[in-house]
């Protein structure tokens, strides 16, 4: 994977030079340039790192100074209730989130790009992207009244009174109400790169297709997804890797309790939750931290293997429709 | 698509994401029995904004302004200079470690930033950095400030400089130094703009980081997304009630801002945001 990205971000450069630039440079040069960047990264990256998983790894017995290196942590924290909501929550968050706006920014930003004037095009990207530069605590705030359980915008149109951010811990509604939210602000940024990218895409292949009697949605399969492959693979990872760490903290208007009581606890919030309590449960947060990152790895490698055998197996398909079209019209002579 | 079905598309969309800014303006707008009330209020009767938006000002709001300001220009100019140097060692052909150094780069790129927070936060406390306001702002801005995705933006830039411009360059006797900043940089002016505008959104927008260095901190050093998080709220009796009117006063406030750099560079700022990204994919 590593090695793809590398290829992909760093193509091989053709050396035309007459030699000057061959010459090694001495280390010191590039070294001092690196330095500052060195001393920040190891100051915050990589010993925060170690501290992390090191306190994750460390069970405290009485007193501070009474510690074992052991995973009991990982035990308790699989046993908290709040953990096991949680969890749930942001796993689903991520499983649905990360779809529904990709599919909505697919509809809309097709949408946008088949509009012909380019000032209108530009008027409804604007208003699209406007949710980008709106902070998410703003936001947020706004859609906790939207929530509301009596004078909410939901609840009036439905006419049912439900507590979608006020429910009890195993209530569904405050999940809901966070995944609406985060599609909510997801979409910009989906919409802005995904329109730029089916902007780019080689209208002779359209022509082309017209020509062969496609329809538009043939279109859109068979050559819009194909060709904007990579930036949908780039928006997948980079959605799911944020996904993981929703944050709805404003939604329930900055107050943790209140969002853990209403089932809407997620490991972010948690890891927040645990630290804001003092340094008694610092564990906890590291733990779920840990927890956090492998999660992050394992999901965004399984769905990268699923985004690939999708879009193989949708060109397997168009191969074998074609085969078939030949294979009839041989029939046919 | 018919025009039809493409203007009931975007209408339907244009509405969901339009919706909660109406609502911003309009909650804005109420008084507090209204925004306490037990119906929603599609408009309120008599616009109190006036009130509301004063309310929220008073609470500090140029104070917060300003600090946000002052952290979102320090993290723009040592971000774009980091990634600026970074990018810039790595653009050089040949030297000693350059391998070894590049793949710890890489490996710092996995790591995803919410699995330090933990470990962030012992060493901003360690460092004593949370009861002084230079030591809020260092501990806001140190952590993010070097970021290998515009390092690696810089990086391809500085290699898509031509050899010859390199070679020219040398022939005459230009240094590294001046080499650097009198041809490099200005030949990479589009992704230093794209750097500087994804940091700026980024960290004016940013809330978790600076809300944990916030709470239960004696320094009272706000950033207007942490500003927002007492407006509104008054202690009646022993439980503090959030008026949402008075926040929603607050929330317009931090967004305005933005909301004028984003109308006025409009065009640079999505092509910037768009090109910047696609780099990334």
């Amino acid at each position: 994977m590593w090695l793809k990205i590398k290829l992909a971000l760093f193509p091989k450069k053709q050396v035309l030079a007459l030699g000057v630039l061959e010459q090694k440079i001495n280390f010191w040069k590039p070294f001092l340039m690196l330095f500052p960047s060195l001393a920040a990264i190891i100051l915050f990256t990589l010993i925060p790192f170690l501290i992390t998983i090191i306190n994750s790894l460390t069970e405290t017995q009485k007193s501070f100074t009474d510690t074992k290196i052991n995973i009991n942590n990982y035990w308790q924290l699989f046993q908290l209730t709040d953990f096991q909501i949680g969890l749930r929550n942001s796993l689903i968050y991520t499983i649905l989130a990360v779809p529904i706006s990709l599919i909505i920014a697919l509809l809309v930003a097709s949408t946008i790009v088949s509009l012909t004037r380019k000032w209108v095009r530009d008027t409804w990207l604007t208003i699209f992207f406007l949710p980008y530069v709106t902070s998410t605590v703003a936001i947020s705030t706004a859609f906790f009244y939207i929530f509301n359980t009596d004078r909410g915008l939901i609840n009036e149109i439905s006419g049912v009174k439900t507590p979608w951010l006020t429910g009890n811990k195993s209530s569904w509604y405050s999940l809901v109400a966070i995944v609406i939210n985060g599609v909510w602000g997801n979409l910009a940024l989906k919409i802005l790169i995904l329109t730029t990218a089916m902007l780019a895409v080689n209208p002779d292949l359209y022509k082309a297709s017209s020509i062969d009697g496609a329809r538009a949605g043939r279109k859109f399969f068979a050559i819009t997804l194909p060709t904007i492959n990579r930036t949908l693979n780039f928006l997948i990872t980079v959605g799911i890797i944020s996904s993981i760490k929703v944050f709805p903290l404003a939604l329930f208007n900055n107050n943790t309790d209140a969002a853990v009581n209403a089932g809407g606890s997620t490991l972010m919030l948690l890891i927040f939750l645990f630290i804001k309590d003092g340094g008694q449960t610092y564990y906890l947060s590291a733990t779920i931290s840990i927890v956090l990152f492998l999660i992050g790895i394992i999901v965004s490698l399984l769905l990268n293997g699923l985004v690939k055998l999708v879009t193989k197996s949708s060109l397997m398909i168009g191969d074998y429709r074609v085969q078939n079209k030949i294979n009839r019209a041989k029939l046919l002579n | 698509m018919t025009i039809i079905a493409k203007s009931l598309v975007l209408t339907f969309f244009g509405l969901i994401i339009v919706i909660p800014f109406y609502f911003m303006i309009n909650l804005a707008g109420q008084t507090n029995a209204e925004t306490t009330g037990n119906s929603l209020v599609w408009w309120p009767k008599e616009l109190n904004w006036k009130a509301n938006f004063t309310t929220a000002f008073d609470k500090g709001y140029w104070k917060a302004l300003w600090n946000t300001i002052m952290v979102t220009s320090i993290s723009v100019v040592g971000r774009t200079f980091f990634a600026a140097t970074i990018g810039y060692a790595f653009s050089w052909q040949k030297w000693r470690f350059k391998t070894l150094i590049w793949w710890f780069f890489l490996s710092i790129m996995i790591l995803p930033e919410i699995a330090l927070l933990v470990g962030q936060y012992q060493i901003v406390v360690k460092l004593q950095w949370k009861h002084s306001n230079s030591g809020v702002i260092a501990a806001m801005i140190l952590p993010f400030v070097s970021s290998t995705f515009s390092a690696f933006m810089y990086r391809n830039a500085f290699a898509s400089i031509s050899d010859r411009t390199k070679e020219a360059a040398m022939i005459d006797g230009v240094g590294t130094l001046p080499f650097f900043f009198k041809v490099a940089i200005p030949m990479v002016r589009a992704t230093t703009l794209t750097v500087i505008i994804l940091t700026a959104f980024a960290a004016w927008n940013s809330f978790s980081w600076p809300i944990m260095l916030t709470t239960g901190n004696t320094n009272r050093f706000f950033v207007l997304s942490t500003w927002l998080f007492n407006i509104g709220v008054e202690e009646l009796g022993d439980i503090p009630i959030t008026f949402n009117n008075i926040k929603m006063a607050g929330a317009i406030l931090t967004i305005i801002p933005m909301f004028f750099v984003y109308f006025i560079f409009r065009k640079r700022i999505m092509r910037s945001i768009s090109t910047g990204s696609a780099v990334k994919g």
